[in-house]
């Protein structure tokens, strides 16, 4: 009898259940939190978001409005694709804008398929290493006195068929404008556009859409925003780059410096703590990839998980610096698209 | 660990005072029946093909409580582990959406990802375990193009002079395992038997980081039920079953804390499986024997979100209710297989019969009017025995299939028993996969996907050759000496993959585009000597994919294994043993290959390699009534090992795998009353 009453211990040892949850004490509040959603219903990504840290607010602009923007530095040169709104563009061609273009849609088309959409704007910022980059470099002097002027193909995610291929010629800047020209892949001998420098933003914002136009009220001024929450394409996999979209957070390129610290925590981080800091001017130092990380799980189906041990500091456009860090990057209900933060000034 | 202490301690105990009532024990299994692909169950060294047993004796001292536990140490096999997915495996170097898996003959749905998930598969109540490399789909169908691994429930006691039996288990392991359950078996007059067990495993989860709320390797229950009604008068046997399976994975999210609020989002995976099936078999004469085994099978699926409260951890937990945070896939078979077997002659036998197998998928991408298909087939097979010392065993099988064209699948396969101590088997065989429903009809579009399904797929088809020797040597008259070798050449075309169809607007498909190949060899030697009963042996697998031959050359990737098993009975001098000591060794090397990644990139894989040994220690008590194993599984503390490639969705460079939780003790105690 004495094994059997054994044996019912053995069996009544083995019993386990999941473990519960212990109350949770909230920690004393010093820091202001924030969120806001980026998109809506259907694409959780839709909006990009310009931050303003001293004030603690945000404005909110469709990513589809624009499809390329231009520096408006006295000195700036850059063109940026909208890889947020899935604006591609390519390898470039060697061809005068003015020579004429067959209307023969096969040809096109068989043009196009051997274009690669692949290149992408690095996401530090820098013109240089934009996906059109330095143009001015790639002039090609001809004998004749006129020069050969690279031509972008660019290709228009929201239309379909022929139309969602574009040309760009981008023929001089200065101070004040851009001078360029766009045509469909049909049109020949366009008419030579300027781009004005909107000198109150970063940049000057251009659709292709109603037949090309500059897009107003797009960047709030750029003294008054420090970080642009964004969808964009980057390349994945480096030393093999994979273009993929994704979503993050690109500093303003007026005055606003970043750093991020992996090692200390939080709450230690304090205005003695700068010192120890080398900031840097590139856009993208809080980025897309180090405060969230990606799980692969079941399929094509995966989760993102935020490191809040990874604080953030900030000089912002005010010349005050914050120390930031992320908490989620989805809101109660599951949906992305809904990044979680907090941040303090430090001095 | 307190609770194991005390366990070991009680174990122990037990295993002391039931010493004075040692009983001899006799261990050996000389000629096991073999049940799969036969035309009617043969001893294990007559069948045609060679088929691996892994008796239940053989469970119970490796301390295996589900088969992954079993097929870790197995030649040819690899596993591989996902904390939400579960234990995958391959076989040859064919992965397992390749490989059938049936349990008494029914075969087990619910594929997460192509694979059944080894872990769900608990061994409890298994007899044993048949094993056979190369395609069976002459017989079985679909999946059973790289192997078929077969699980033989328990016998019955019919047999017995005893009316009633119960039975119980229970294991604990060191890392948080914790398993019970029982069961019992009735008899009626000798004609009728009522078996119902019922076992819970639980495993409390584990994470290196103490301090972390979400784990590693998921908390997870699982429940295992059984009924089975079985009536034996006169020539037939009849035999219903219900197979019953919950398990609930928790995988609790990091915490959200600030000085606001404090909440977490917590998801539990769901699954049930149900099989019902009703076997029965007619022995018309001592020639003649035909079974019909139909089943019904039910699987489902769910991944619930919720968010949960961490300021009062007591309020109900709030449904995250949007589209990316559930899902609940359902899975449906009806299947039904007769067939009659007749022994014409003693030179000649012959088998034929019918397979029909409707199947229903519905869910949260699957469109329910599309998730439906009917196979349709019949059999035949012929076993020439004893043709100037050949035995010759040719199959077909014919299918007709409501999606998809289903080709002719013939096989052959070859005994040669000429040569003195000498087994020579060849087999040939060609198998095939049915397109899943989900690469069928697949329909996945958000901004950075668009997956469709291709209703237009083949079916992959394989050429399998497989040739096996066994030598044996009679060293004297305690010791017998097995050398065995077997070769194998699997060649897959129409390999499904999902491709690129426009890489400018991310929209890809499945189509037949790959082949794949595997070839290798394996060496073992076991010798039973006295009291030490060893095993060991080698083997290397090459894989080819030609989707990948513009990297890799048309080059085979080659990976070795090695496979250890040394036990030593102890007793006194002439006794038989009683106590068993067992050490387990299985080394996988390195695995070199290619895949594409989600942006369609090949790139290359790496999974270093790694080595298992487990040491237990089986006792049987009380004439045989108790059985208790003790051990220490993964000794050299193997957790993850490195992997490099892109494994990972939006991973970059090296990651590492996860292999095991780590080194535990362990304690088994299985009891007959």
């Amino acid at each position: 009898m004495k094994y059997y009453l054994g044996l019912i211990l053995l069996i009544l040892l083995g019993t386990s259940c999941f473990k519960k949850d212990d109350a949770v004490s909230l920690p004393p509040g010093y820091t202001e939190i924030s969120t806001f959603f980026m998109g809506d219903k259907d694409d959780h990504y839709s909006k990009q978001i310009y931050f303003d840290l001293s004030s603690n607010q945000y404005l909110a602009r469709q990513l589809a409005d624009w499809d390329l923007k231009f520096e408006t530095s006295d000195k700036g040169f850059g063109v940026f694709i909208n890889g947020g709104n899935n604006i591609k563009t390519c390898i470039p061609e060697f061809y005068n804008l003015t020579e004429p273009i067959t209307s023969d849609t096969a040809y096109i088309y068989e043009r196009i398929n051997n274009l690669n959409f692949e290149a992408v704007d690095n996401g530090n910022g820098k013109a240089e290493e934009s996906a059109i980059g330095d143009w001015r470099k790639k002039i090609i002097p001809s004998g004749t006195g006129d020069s050969l002027h690279i031509i972008y193909s660019i290709q228009l995610s929201y239309l379909s068929g022929i139309d969602r291929y574009r040309r760009l010629q981008i023929f001089d800047v200065n101070d004040s404008f851009f001078l360029c020209k766009f045509s469909k892949m049909s049109e020949n001998n366009p008419p030579l556009v300027k781009i004005y420098k909107n000198k109150n933003q970063n940049f000057t914002y251009f659709t292709f859409k109603n037949g090309g136009r500059v897009v107003d009220n797009i960047e709030p001024p750029k003294d008054q925003w420090d970080l642009e929450f964004t969808r964009y394409r980057a390349h994945l996999n480096p030393p093999t780059p994979i273009p993929y979209s994704i979503t993050g957070v690109l500093s303003n390129p007026t005055n606003v410096m970043v750093c991020m610290d992996t090692k200390n925590k939080f709450d230690a981080i304090d205005a003695t703590s700068l010192s120890s800091y080398s900031f840097s001017n590139n856009r993208d130092i809080i980025g897309y990839d180090n405060w969230k990380t990606f799980d692969y799980i079941n399929g094509a189906k995966g989760r993102f998980t935020v490191h809040p041990e990874i604080t953030y500091i900030i000089k912002d456009t005010d010349d005050k610096y914050y120390k930031l860090r992320f908490l989620d990057f989805y809101d109660k209900f599951d949906n992305t698209g809904n990044p979680k933060f907090e941040f303090i000034r430090i001095k | 660990m307190k609770r194991f202490t005390t366990y070991i301690f009680l174990s122990f105990a037990l295993l002391y005072f039931g010493n004075a009532k040692a009983q001899i024990d006799d261990t050996a299994v000389l000629q096991l029946v073999v049940f799969t692909g036969e035309i009617a169950p043969t001893t294990s060294s007559k069948t045609v093909q060679n088929v691996k047993i892994i008796t239940f004796k053989n469970i119970e001292r490796q301390g295996a409580v589900n088969l992954k536990d079993v097929l870790i140490k197995e030649l040819n096999i690899r596993i591989s582990n996902d904390n939400i997915l579960g234990s995958s495996m391959s076989l040859q170097g064919i992965s397992g959406q390749n490989i059938k898996i049936l349990l008494d003959g029914v075969p087990m749905i619910g594929r997460e990802n192509g694979n059944i998930d080894l872990s769900q598969i608990n061994l409890a109540n298994i007899e044993r375990i048949e094993i056979i490399e190369g395609p069976l789909s002459v017989i079985y169908g679909t999946d059973a193009l790289g192997g078929v691994i077969n699980l033989i429930s328990k016998k019955a006691l019919l047999s017995r002079d005893k009316p009633a039996q119960l039975t119980g288990n229970s294991y604990y392991e060191s890392i948080g395992q914790y398993n019970f359950g029982g069961g019992g078996v009735v008899s009626l007059n000798k004609l009728m038997d009522f078996s119902a067990n019922v076992n819970r495993n639980f495993f409390a989860g584990f994470n290196p980081d103490k301090s972390s709320r979400a784990m590693v390797w998921k908390p997870k229950q699982q429940v295992f039920g059984n009924f089975s009604i079985l009536n034996e008068k006169g020539k037939l046997r009849i035999r219903f079953k219900t197979d019953i399976f919950n398990e609930k994975i928790e995988n609790k999210g990091e915490p959200v804390i600030n000085h606001v609020e404090a909440y977490a989002k917590d998801q539990y995976y769901i699954t049930n499986r149900v099989t019902s099936s009703l076997s029965l078999d007619y022995k018309r004469d001592s020639s003649t024997y035909e079974n019909l085994l139909t089943s019904f099978s039910y699987y489902n699926r769910d991944m619930i979100t919720y968010l949960k409260d961490l300021v009062d951890p007591n309020l109900p937990p709030t449904l995250v209710d949007n589209r990316e945070s559930q899902s609940r896939n359902y899975f449906l078979n009806f299947m039904t297989r007769g067939s009659y077997n007749k022994q014409y002659n003693t030179k000649f036998n012959y088998q034929y019969g019918f397979d029909i197998n409707l199947n229903s998928a519905f869910g949260t991408r699957i469109e329910s009017d599309k998730g439906k298909m009917n196979d349709f087939a019949a059999f035949a097979c012929v076993e020439i025995k004893h043709l100037k010392n050949f035995n010759i065993k040719p199959g077909l099988r014919a299918t007709y299939n409501s999606r998809y064209a289903a080709p002719f699948i013939p096989s052959i396969q070859i005994q040669y028993g000429g040569i003195k101590n000498l087994t020579l088997r060849y087999s040939y065989g060609k198998g095939f996969r049915a397109p899943s429903l989900k690469e069928l009809y697949l329909n996945f579009v958000d901004y950075n996907h668009n997956i469709q399904g291709n209703n237009e797929l083949k079916s992959e088809v394989s050429n399998n050759h497989n040739f096996t020797m066994r030598y044996k040597i009679k060293l004297n008259r305690r010791a017998t000496l097995y050398l065995d070798n077997g070769n194998f050449y699997n060649h897959i075309y129409n390999q499904i993959s999902l491709v690129s169809l426009n890489a400018n607007i991310n929209e890809y498909s499945y189509m037949n585009i790959d082949n794949f190949k595997s070839i290798g060899t394996n060496f073992n030697a076991s010798m039973q000597y006295g009291r030490w009963n060893i095993s060991s042996g080698f083997a290397i697998t090459g894989i080819f994919n030609n989707a990948f031959k513009s990297i890799n050359e048309y080059k085979y990737n080659y990976s070795p294994e090695i496979r250890s098993q040394i036990s030593y009975g102890m007793s006194r001098k002439y006794v038989k043993p009683k106590t068993t000591l067992s050490l387990y060794y299985k080394y996988n090397g390195k695995r070199i290959g290619y895949s594409l990644s989600d942006t369609r990139e090949v790139v290359q894989t790496k999974i270093m390699d790694y080595s298992m040994i487990d040491f237990t220690i089986n006792r049987p008590m009380y004439k045989k009534k108790l059985n208790l194993t003790v051990g220490c599984k993964n000794i050299l503390n193997v957790t993850n090992i490195t992997s490099t490639g892109s494994l990972t969705f939006h991973s970059t460079g090296s990651s590492s795998m996860p292999v095991s939780v780590g080194r535990s003790l362990f304690c088994q105690l299985n009891f007959i009353l």
